[in-house]
């Protein structure tokens, strides 16, 4: 494989080559740093890249025995994730000096698997933010315009698979964090059920909303890395045993939907989008059925309190976790965020548990949708990428902060803890990347990547390379 | 009750009477006075939270971690 071929490969693609002599882990894992050196300049994906680590490994995965699913696969992960003998910023000067005593759960079950970890990706500080927007380290850029937002928090998680530096990447998904900056670089991003995956050696943001996500570039891929990353950790109370099923075998093989049942939730999730983004996701609806889907419009709760509720357990639980800090280093925070974290100190106990509440009636007005259907889909972001240093964002209409408008659809399924993954819908006139989100039953993975794999395979909704 | 907006005045009385964290005047002005877009107003909020403070939520507890007891099938 040349290095060109190695930067648009898929992690199946990377893996036949390997098996096949066409390639190796040190030749994917010298041309994946050759291309970081040239890229990272401008994309600013990477904040920490760990050439020598990873070179060392590539070589002795080269001379073992396949270890895993992902033998020689490069990744990058959220630098809110633990390697150990590396810092862990979180894209903070307050955490500049935190160097990590043990890899993060996730890492070690990637390391048994064979990945080969290349480095730390930029974010929002602490994951305080859907803008990618730093600025300690600088903003992570859109690959299909420079002048645009990756989007985030994992801005650099989303723009190292986008740029071609890697073919996978690790994020935090707290309010769509992970799918929507996959969705606004061409690209798969999913978010599982809450506690699907330890959070063990992962910078806190909110205990309540935090999920590990994954960044690839097809469906299929995405399948592997949870199938390495899936299932219990004792030592995180949060971490459900709940049995993993065959993410793998979930693929589609035939194409077909065999009368899986799909919802639409029109209010809410098809108001105030982009003409073009609306017009994408009919088609995808419109492919689904004539693949065998069942579509129906199904009704979700009123959205009108989701983002107070979303907020007020977020700021009082940031705050307990920042508590060590603020004091002796309060003069290193974004002053963003501490404003976020004075929130955190005027709200009352009562207004944090009854914002607990309304997750469980969230969740139980959900589950009841889903005994009706299999999934829903909607948009997954209401806009294309924003320009970087965009205040607001405008669509059809409705004027909103511009982190408030990334996550606009992805934020209420941190708050249900349902499965949900992006998936590319094709480009927008302007030439950037559109998406749809798919959301599932509970620790349903498997049925959401097997309806998102048909829709994956289909190439008028493939996203090309960006190859900037 | 009709609640009044909260006032600078109030976040500092806050901060000197209970708070264990003592965040400046200017970030507690931005709660009262937003310039940056994320935190889209304390006073909004208040308002909104009183709004569910009204709602009658029954017996329904704080949201705890997902069990598989609302799955009924899988792929």
């Amino acid at each position: 494989m040349t290095p060109d071929q190695i930067a648009t490969a898929t992690i199946t693609d990377l893996l036949q080559a390997i098996h096949s002599g066409d390639t190796s882990a040190a030749k994917i894992t010298m041309a994946c740093l050759n291309r970081a050196q040239d890229k990272n300049p401008v994309c600013k994906a990477y904040l920490d890249i760990l050439s020598d680590a990873a070179t060392t490994r590539a070589s002795n995965l080269d001379k073992q025995p396949s270890r895993g699913l992902l033998h020689g696969i490069p990744f990058g992960i959220k630098d809110m994730i633990d390697v150990a003998g590396v810092p862990t910023t979180a894209g903070s000067a307050v955490l500049s000096d935190n160097v990590a005593q043990e890899n993060a759960h996730v890492i070690s079950l990637l390391q048994d698997a064979g990945a080969n970890c290349l480095g730390k990706l930029n974010l929002h500080e602490f994951a305080y933010g859907a803008t990618g927007e730093n600025a300690l380290f600088g903003t992570s850029v859109n690959a299909f315009d420079t002048s645009r937002l990756a989007g985030g928090s994992s801005s650099g998680s989303a723009a190292a698979v986008a740029w071609g530096l890697l073919p996978f990447a690790l994020g935090t998904d707290t309010g769509g964090s992970v799918r929507a900056p996959a969705a606004l670089n061409g690209l798969v991003g999913l978010k599982p059920t809450f506690g699907r995956v330890s959070l063990r050696g992962v910078i806190p943001y909110c205990w309540s909303l935090d999920h590990i996500g994954i960044i690839t570039r097809t469906v299929a891929d995405a399948a592997l890395v949870l199938q390495c990353i899936a299932g219990p950790d004792p030592m995180d109370p949060g971490c459900t045993s709940e049995r993993v099923n065959d993410y793998i075998g979930a693929i589609s093989a035939s194409g077909e939907l065999n009368g899986r049942r799909i919802g639409v939730p029109r209010a809410f999730f098809y108001e105030h989008v982009d003409a073009e983004i609306r017009a994408t996701t009919e088609r995808a609806i419109a492919y689904l059925e004539k693949k065998g889907a069942k579509i129906s419009e199904v009704e979700l709760p009123d959205m009108s309190h989701t983002r107070t509720v979303s907020l007020t357990v977020q700021m009082p639980e940031a705050l307990s976790f920042h508590m060590p800090w603020l004091e002796d280093r309060r003069h290193l925070y974004g002053a963003d965020f501490l404003t976020g974290l004075a929130l955190g100190q005027n709200l009352l106990a009562e207004h944090y548990v009854r914002a607990k509440r309304m997750i469980t009636i969230y969740r139980t007005d959900v589950d009841r949708v889903f005994g009706d259907v299999d999934a829903l889909i909607t948009p997954a972001t209401p806009s294309i990428a924003p320009k970087i240093g965009a205040v607001n964002v405008t669509t059809d209409g409705l004027t909103e902060p511009t982190g408030n408008a990334i996550t606009r659809f992805t934020s209420f399924f941190n708050i249900t803890g349902h499965p949900a993954i992006t998936v590319p819908s094709g480009l927008h006139s302007t030439g950037l990347p559109m998406g749809v989100q798919l959301v599932g039953r509970t620790f349903d993975e498997a049925g959401l990547i097997n309806i998102a794999s048909v829709l994956d395979q289909n190439p008028e909704f493939n996203v090309p390379a960006a190859l900037v | 009750m009709t609640l009044r907006k909260p006032r600078f005045e109030t976040l500092t009385g806050v901060r000197e009477a209970f708070a264990a964290h003592s965040f400046s005047d200017d970030e507690l002005s931005e709660l009262v006075d937003p310039k940056f877009g994320i935190i889209t107003g304390f006073a909004d909020l208040m308002a909104q939270l009183e709004i569910l403070r009204s709602m009658d939520l029954g017996t329904t507890p704080p949201a705890l971690g997902i069990n598989s007891t609302a799955r009924d099938n899988d792929t």
